[in-house]
Parts: structure tokens; C-alpha cells; sequence
């Protein structure tokens, strides 16, 4: 019997611990969206620095999480991520108010889909 | 990562779901949920070896999820005869005093060449001196013969004999046991006796030795040391 409760605990261990993950990722990410967010209304307003700011805290808190997001993510995602924060600041640098909508907009739905990838849900089981 | 582990817990349980509706000839050598593991964790394990960019997390979650539930499994059909009857099924009589039980067979999906395959195998080739045979959840036939049909044992013919020994290793490829030596109840001074009886210098130039209860000794030189093997 000893060994059926550490099989069961190790199972539920790994259950709480996957669920745990996928609403810390939520929660992170819906962080980052929302920044992301603030910085398109700013960009929009003309506020090109402070766009700029808001769009530098999400770049450094995405590259302070880099070790969790590789350890826990696909990688390609995570790189195709990467390379739009590359875009989308370059564009904030320039100014240019359609490119960068449009990068910004990329980014946000690469941010969404990240984090629904690892909601458990019907959609994603079957 | 909740996703890997929620798809390796359903498809672990439609898997064995599967293999036990497929019946006893698919199942070979293991039970079910023994044949499951060994199909998925071997996939499991190559995809994250293979692939750089998924996480390593990837294929350990779902090892150890597959882990949990065949211990969670095999604990339960140790104690539970319903779950053990669900999980394993039930050996199926298919020749009963010398006589086929067709319908068992065909339950089984169990062919006469199959049945005629696996008697020839264990030496029967006759089916009237066979009184049960039988399919275990394991896919083996197991076949008891009448009594008259069996070989005599020296207890029933009345013979004296001595019982074996189980062999002990106390050399194995020049290494002395040390642990075995005294195991066996012998220490270094009568393996140096024995050594001396063969003319070998020392446990390096030996092969194998062994002893056994009633004290015989196998004894192998290495063969660069000349082909001499001997028991006493």
C-alpha cells in the first residue's frame, strides 16, 4: 500500500504542480498583454517615449523569465516571440505608427496563444 | 505541461482499454498494462532526445505519470480480484479431459493451429492424454497432462536420492567474492586449499568456481591458463 500512496502522491504532485504552471504563465502573460496594451494607447496618443518605456519593462521581465519560458516551453515559440519584441522595438525607435501597430498586435496574439497552450481544456486534450 | 500529463493519463487508459479488448493472443509474454509501458515509454522517451526545441519536461512528466499509474494499477489488481479480473482478464480453459472447448476457444479467438502450435512446443502432440490446457491472461498455454501420462517421480518409485545444492559463486572472472566465500560457510584458507588441490597460483587465474551445499566445487581455469575444468 505504501507504494500506491507514493505513486497517487507523485501523480497528484505533478498534477497540482502542471496546474500551478499554467495559471503562473497566465498571469504572467496577461501582465505582459496588458503592458503591451497601455503601450499601443500611448503609441497612439503620440506618446512614443512613454510607449517605449512600458514596451522595455515587458522586454526585461521577458528575458528575466527566459530560463522558465525554455524549461517549460517549446522553443521555437519562445524564439518567434523574441524576434518580435526585436521588431516591435525597432518600430517604437522609428516611430512608425503602422508598422509598429501591426508588430505590437503580432506580439500580443503570440503572447495570447502562448499562454492558451497551456490551459487545460477541452480544445487543447483532444 | 497539464496538457502532456491529462493526454498521457487518457491515452495510457485507452491503450490498455484497447489491448485488452484485442484479448489474450495480442498480449504475449506481458499483461497488459506491463505491454503498454513498454510501447509508450520508449516513444516518450526518444521525442525529447530527438527534438532540441521541446522541453526535456516533455517526455519526464509523461514517464513519470505513466510510472505512477502502472504502480497505482498494479497495486490495485494485487488487491482487488474485480479490478485484477477488469484489468487482466481470466484464464480460459480450451481443453478440458482430453476434449477441445470449442466455444472457449472462440471467445478467445484462439485457432486450433495456434492451440496444436504451442502443445507441439511443449512437447504434447497428443491431445487425449492432456487433461487441462489452458490460455492464461499472459497469451501462454499451459498444459497439465493426466497423471498416468506424466513421468514418474523417485519419490513414487520409491528411490533414495540426494537433494542439490544451489551453487554459490565464490570466483567469477578472476574476482574473488569475498561476501560468498563466507555465505557459504568457508573461509580464505580452504579456498587456498582448494586452489592448491588444482595447482592454481591464485583466484586471478580463475574463471568460475563455485560450491554448494553439500559442498561439490565447479572449479574453470581462464582459458589462456589451459582448458582445465573439473568438480569434485
Amino acid at each position: 500500500m505504501k507504494r500506491l500512496w507514493i505513486a497517487v502522491t507523485i501523480l497528484l504532485a505533478m498534477l497540482g504542480s502542471t496546474l500551478a504552471n499554467s495559471r503562473y504563465l497566465n498571469n504572467t502573460i496577461s501582465h505582459f498583454t496588458r503592458q503591451l496594451t497601455q503601450a499601443h494607447e500611448q503609441a497612439e496618443a503620440d506618446h512614443w517615449d512613454a510607449a517605449s518605456d512600458l514596451t522595455s519593462q515587458v522586454t526585461q521581465r521577458w528575458h528575466k523569465h527566459d530560463f522558465y519560458f525554455h524549461v517549460m516551453l517549446p522553443h521555437r515559440d519562445i524564439d518567434e516571440i523574441h524576434l518580435t519584441f526585436q521588431e516591435v522595438e525597432e518600430y517604437l525607435k522609428l516611430e512608425e505608427s503602422d508598422q509598429y501597430n501591426a508588430a505590437n498586435a503580432k506580439l500580443i496574439a503570440q503572447l495570447d496563444l502562448l499562454s492558451e497552450m497551456e490551459q487545460l481544456n477541452l480544445k487543447n486534450i483532444l | 505541461m497539464v496538457i502532456a500529463l491529462t493526454r498521457t493519463i487518457i491515452l495510457y487508459i485507452l491503450i490498455i482499454a484497447g489491448v485488452r479488448l484485442m484479448g489474450k493472443r495480442q498480449v504475449g509474454e506481458l499483461e497488459p498494462s506491463e505491454l503498454v509501458v513498454s510501447l509508450l515509454i520508449a516513444d516518450l522517451a526518444a521525442v525529447p532526445m530527438q527534438d532540441f526545441g521541446i522541453p526535456l519536461l516533455t517526455g519526464i512528466i509523461p514517464i513519470f505519470a505513466l510510472l505512477s499509474m502502472t504502480m497505482i494499477f498494479s497495486v490495485l489488481t494485487m488487491k482487488n480480484t474485480r479490478f485484477r479480473i477488469l484489468m487482466c482478464g481470466k484464464p480460459s480453459i480450451v481443453v478440458r479431459d482430453g476434449t477441445l472447448d470449442q466455444r472457449e476457444m472462440q471467445r478467445n479467438r484462439y485457432t486450433v493451429d495456434e492451440l496444436f502450435e504451442e502443445l507441439r512446443m511443449k512437447g504434447c502432440t497428443d491431445l487425449t492424454q492432456i487433461k487441462y490446457a489452458i490460455l492464461e491472461t499472459n497469451g501462454q498455454l499451459s498444459v497439465l497432462p493426466y497423471a498416468a501420462c506424466q513421468p514418474p517421480t523417485t519419490a513414487q518409485l520409491e528411490i533414495k536420492t540426494q537433494e542439490g545444492g544451489l551453487p554459490v559463486i565464490l570466483i567469477s572472472d578472476g574476482r574473488l567474492m569475498e561476501e560468498n566465500l563466507h555465505v557459504s560457510g568457508h573461509d580464505r584458507n580452504w579456498l587456498d586449499k582448494q586452489l592448491r588441490k588444482r595447482n592454481c597460483p591464485s583466484p586471478a587465474d580463475v574463471f568460475l568456481m563455485t560450491v554448494d551445499e553439500t559442498g561439490k566445487v565447479y572449479f574453470s581455469l581462464r582459458q589462456e591458463h589451459g582448458n582445465k575444468e573439473d568438480s569434485l
